[in-house]
């Protein structure tokens, strides 16, 4: 995915990846902490010694400890009933290199080192392990650290994580290392905290569990010299999840998530085969592999995809949402579905549950919207077309109100919003006008100074900053193609992303661009749309210039819900979910009703770029909210919706 | 982007080749042909069970199946309640979305490994990929209710609503190392609401050309070990005796439960049985001569197996339109796809213009090496004696060809190539092929398109 705004990657030698990571060893910092572990006796002082000395300024300084460890897992041929020791060499972070000696590595450690997007680091490793090893971090760091760090020493890797999303590292100097238990995972969150994995609504969650999948050898891992086996006989007898492994006696413990919450699995294949992680009863969508986000945004465009099993190559990484959904107790199994095991009987098998612990009334959010004609009683508010109006499921209550900004009615210079986003963590509101309309003047134009032309059209889309009191164009319709007047290219739904920059809308007449703007970058295909669609602009430079360069896609084709002449006047996003209102009554009423008011929703939606497979809902059509608990009379006075 | 199409020339020659090393195994003969395949999906379509629910009954049971090689292998499978033999896999159940799918499942009394019950104390089936699932009856094991051997007449009713079209797999989810390997599997359709013809909305396909392969693999030591312990009157636990999983060792790999060349003979051939689905996937050539367009067909892949499998037809690409009865978000033209166990795909599968092919106005200008110069090992052939679609020429008196009416064969297997021999016998194992016959032809009298009268 694109990098957020402001983020940069620090670049500092020759070495520098194409995607911005790099990978450098701090030789002076290594050589002060050999001399200086040498001299264990000044330990103490190393300490203050890596504070200061060989590190760039700006790095952030982690710890993690490589040494040996045992582990009690729970024994396969007695059903569990017992446990068996299992020898490994393993990482663990420490806070830091004093904390070594007590620390005690995990087999299969699921607890990532997290890091976040955009930030140095010097990932300083502490060999304790008895023999050289490095520090490979699948798709985070360069070129291989072919020298590797010696017993007893000190090594620093540094790594500014371009994208978020879910690592595997481990030491590669000898193929031994990751038999051995040599990996771990890294977890880089987003450089803006914002609930989600990726930066991107697809990968919203609320809970998260990291997924180890490995696999031991016995024979060659509690060997008194691995290093001696014959690699030609390794064939592994126990199976793991997160080091743990699943018998008739012994379960692993499960992971306890609330039904209707979006649990985030961080799969990591840390095993040396392919696998296959299925969960039962639960649909899994992926959004990211290998830290690659799948939102239509990243390198190669994939889009999130619902599967059952998720295939994982050998060093492979998948970040899947599960919406967790049933009554409390109830579990789902997630299993490795290549059926792997140590025993019949269910004795040693790579399966663990999921499992319900309470079930959370949905909350329904709040119902920020704007009315068509004039003023209007709702619930006993009066609202008027250029306000938006919050419904908190109890009461109504004016948000924006548009006369205090300016937006006020004069003659036929008529201010009246037809689409609305609000933000409802800041406060911000997008809007666009159902028609042009005079820049606000004299006590207002210090606020509406940002706006640059006199008049507003109804092909931009403005937005409020609500902290600062001020308005800006957040997209210029005809820098995108956007004509005014005639060609109806009035923009009546409105949904954006602040953070990704990419504007989501639906307008009220046909679109077709010849000129300049086509349907998707190097296609050649001229982007026609209709006014029952759902259009996306993505900006190349993001929320920097939301109206710049970019490429329009078709983002819900309301052909495929049976929408034709209907005019679809209100558009709101979710992570999942496409929903919008119409200007006109449903064309097929299903039951519970469809008013022209309500606002509909396609759950799961999914659509294609353009061909033969239509957009897809996970359900059929679902009221999302019935304005009739407003004006049950169903004047068809809403025209703009946005959720909170 | 289409990828780029091999060589018919090497895909024939290949095949020409391969009849050669399948001649001696070949003990289904050839295949027959109808208007479409004649290894088409054959669905179970259930009945109507209380409450509108589209209702199936199923047995777990045991028997024996049948290899190319002369081998016969003990295995566990389910059955239509009352069947004479169990199937291998089990029946192939078809519903439409939105139905309320109800499966009835008993383990009838184990008898002398001749289509009784199955030997296990507990079995059960699950439905990945479907949510909702409830399971009733029986006693709660580790993954759903299951049928317990010792209480007669034991029985769960798992019931869900079919709620996305695609294909599926159903399995059992009783220690499922075991009895998954052993065999307890089936094929599940969930057809769209748009009707039978389409595989997803808005996706239709030709119904005469559709195909589910179903991909397993065994390791017939395992199979042999149950088979000794039953027959010596053991059961539960006891029936595995040293079933060892980490030690499996795989011998067959089969599609629809059939080693290659039993895989290319037709559904409910009378020597297999209980191995009743065949896997030859035969299509029409869109002739690009002709305003009508054939309709693509439908390949349905789904893994049962333990094993991830490489499957590619030669010849050429495919679209590759769902994973998991879900469609991608953008279709994928491939030939080769990894199928993971457990995992399904859906595929259209076309003969559009390939390699400029035009009919009789544009044959593929292919030179063969004259026929006297070409060996025919075993004396049986593929080939048609000539190279292009539809056309039949004299082969030397000696030779046995397969062609009907001048079709095209290509290749359709398993890529990881350990995997298309029966116990070291090759060729063999996940290995179907691809039958290309010429366009339909429009029959005014009859108002609909039908396959040339000689590939009939």
């Amino acid at each position: 995915m694109a990098q957020p705004d402001g983020v940069q990657v620090m670049t500092m030698s020759s070495n520098t990846r194409t995607d911005g990571t790099m990978r450098t060893k701090n030789t002076s910092s290594i050589r002060s902490r050999i001399a200086a572990l040498v001299a264990t006796s000044l330990l103490a002082s190393v300490t203050v010694a890596a504070a200061t000395a060989g590190t760039a300024a700006a790095a952030t300084d982690r710890w993690i400890c490589a040494k040996p460890g045992s582990a009690s897992v729970a024994d396969p041929a007695t059903g569990g009933t017992s446990t068996m020791p299992v020898a490994f060499t393993g990482f663990v972070e420490v806070a830091s290199d004093l904390d070594c000696a007590t620390a005690i590595p995990q087999l299969g450690d699921p607890t990532p080192i997290r890091l976040t997007q955009g930030v140095t680091y010097n990932l300083n490793v502490v060999n304790q392990t008895g023999f050289p090893i490095n520090l490979t971090a699948v798709g985070l760091t360069g070129a291989p650290d072919l020298t590797g760090i010696a017993d007893t020493a000190i090594d620093s890797y540094e790594v500014t994580p371009a994208e978020p999303g879910t690592y595997l590292y481990e030491s590669s100097l000898d193929p031994r290392h990751a038999l051995l238990g040599l990996q771990g995972v890294i977890v880089v969150d987003p450089a803006v905290p914002d609930g989600s994995a990726h930066g991107s609504p697809v990968s919203d969650y609320s809970t998260e569990q990291v997924v180890v999948i490995s696999e031991i050898d016995l024979s060659f891992s509690n060997a008194v010299d691995p290093f001696v086996e014959d690699l030609r006989n390794f064939k592994p007898d126990l199976y793991l999840l997160n080091g743990q492994t699943h018998t008739a006696g012994s379960a692993i413990p499960p992971i306890v998530a609330d039904s209707g919450e979006r649990l985030l699995l961080r799969y990591v294949n840390a095993s040396s085969d392919n696998s296959t992680m299925t969960v039962l009863g639960l649909r899994q969508i992926i959004v990211a592999f290998d830290g690659e986000i799948f939102d239509g945004t990243g390198a190669v465009g994939e889009l999130p995809r619902n599967e059952s099993n998720i295939f994982l190559t050998a060093g492979q990484t998948a970040d899947v949402i599960v919406t967790v959904d049933g009554a409390i107790g109830d579990r789902f199994a997630i299993h490795n579905r290549n059926l792997r095991t140590s025993a019949t009987g269910n004795n040693g098998e790579q399966l663990m549950m999921i499992e319900v612990g309470s079930v959370v009334a949905p909350v329904a959010p709040d119902v920020y919207l704007s009315l068509n004609n004039s003023a209007r009683s709702l619930a006993g508010v009066v609202v008027r077309d250029e306000d938006v109006a919050i419904w908190d499921g109890t009461t109504i209550s004016i948000f924006f109100e548009g006369e205090s900004h300016g937006l006020i009615d004069v003659g036929p210079n008529i201010a009246d919003i037809d689409a609305v986003h609000v933000d409802p963590t800041t406060g911000d509101v997008w809007f666009s006008l159902r028609q042009d309309f005079d820049k606000p003047t004299g006590a207002f134009a210090a606020a509406w100074a940002a706006v640059p032309d006199a008049r507003l059209q109804e092909n931009d889309i403005f937005k409020f900053d609500s902290a600062a009191g001020t308005f800006s164009v957040w997209l210029d319709g005809s820098e995108i193609g956007l004509s005014d007047g005639l060609n109806r290219h009035d923009i009546n739904g409105v949904s954006v992303d602040p953070v990704s920059g990419v504007t989501t809308f639906s307008v009220n007449g046909c679109i077709l661009i010849a000129d300049g703007v086509p349907y998707m970058t190097g296609s050649g295909v001229t982007f026609g749309a209709r006014n029952e669609d759902v259009l996306r602009w993505i900006p190349v430079s993001g929320a920097a210039d939301p109206s710049g360069p970019g490429q329009f896609k078709v983002l819900f084709d309301g052909t495929d819900f049976g929408l034709g002449p209907e005019n679809l006047d209100a558009v709101v996003i979710s992570a999942t979910d496409v929903m919008f209102s119409l200007s006109t009554e449903f064309p097929n009423i299903p039951t519970p009703e469809f008013d022209r008011d309500d606002l509909i929703a396609c759950r799961g939606h999914q659509s294609p770029p353009l061909g033969s497979i239509t957009d897809t809902c996970t359900a059929p059509l679902a009221l999302q909210f019935d304005a009739d608990i407003l004006h049950p009379t169903n004047a068809g006075q809403v025209d703009a919706y946005s959720l909170g | 982007m289409k990828l780029p199409i091999r060589s018919k020339l090497a895909g024939i020659l290949s095949v020409a080749v391969m009849a050669g090393g399948l001649a001696a195994g070949l003990s289904s003969g050839a295949p027959a042909s109808a208007n479409g395949g004649n290894s088409t999906i054959r669905c179970e379509t259930g009945g109507v069970g209380t409450g509108g629910a589209v209702e199936f009954n199923l047995e777990a049971r045991d028997g024996y199946i049948s290899f190319p090689d002369g081998n016969t292998i003990y295995t566990w499978s389910y059955a239509l309640a009352g069947a004479p033999y169990h199937q291998f896999p089990g029946p192939t159940l078809c519903v439409d979305e939105g139905d309320q799918v109800r499966v009835n499942l008993t383990n009838p009394p184990h008898g002398d490994n001749l289509s009784g019950g199955i030997p296990a104390d507990f079995t059960s089936i699950l439905f990945p990929g479907q949510t909702g699932v409830t399971a009733t009856g029986g006693t709660a094991g580790l993954l759903t209710q299951e049928v317990d051997a010792g209480v007669p007449g034991d029985m769960v009713t798992y019931e869900f609503t079919a709620s996305a079209p695609g294909t599926y797999l159903y399995e059992s989810g009783t220690d499922q190392a075991v009895q998954v390997q052993m065999g307890l599997f089936g094929g599940l359709i969930v057809y769209p609401s748009a009707g039978r013809g389409f595989v997803y909305d808005g996706v239709n396909f030709d119904t005469e050309n559709e195909y589910l392969l179903i991909f397993h693999e065994m390791d017939p030591g395992l199979h042999v070990g149950v088979e000794l312990n039953s027959l010596a009157g053991l059961t539960g636990d006891a029936v595995l005796g040293d079933y060892d999983p980490v030690s499996r060792h795989n011998r067959y790999w089969t599609i629809n439960g059939r080693a290659f060349p039993d895989v290319i003979a037709p559904n409910d051939t009378p020597i297999l049985p209980t191995q009743p689905y065949g896997g030859l996937v035969q299509i029409n050539a869109d002739d690009p001569d002709d305003a009508f367009t054939q309709l693509p067909a439908l390949v349905r892949y789904a893994n049962a197996g333990l094993d991830n499998h490489p499957f590619h037809p030669h010849g050429n690409s495919l679209r590759i339109i769902a994973q998991d009865a879900r469609p991608f978000p953008d279709e994928i033209e491939a030939y080769t796809e990894t199928v993971a166990a457990g995992q399904t795909y859906d595929l259209l599968a076309e003969w559009n213009d390939v390699e400029a092919w035009q009919g009789s106005d544009a044959p593929i200008g292919i030179t063969l090496p004259a026929l006297d110069n070409t060996i025919f090992k075993g004396g049986v052939t593929f080939y048609s004696g000539d190279a292009d679609l539809g056309q039949q020429q004299q082969l030397p008196i000696d030779v046995t060809t397969f062609s009907t009416c001048g079709e095209y064969y290509f290749p359709w297997h398993s890529h990881a190539l350990q995997e298309i021999q029966n116990f070291d016998e090759g060729f063999g194992g996940m290995l179907t092929l691809w039958r290309v016959d010429p366009p339909k032809e429009y029959d005014a009298n009859a108002d609909q398109w039908l396959s040339p009268t000689a590939c009939r």
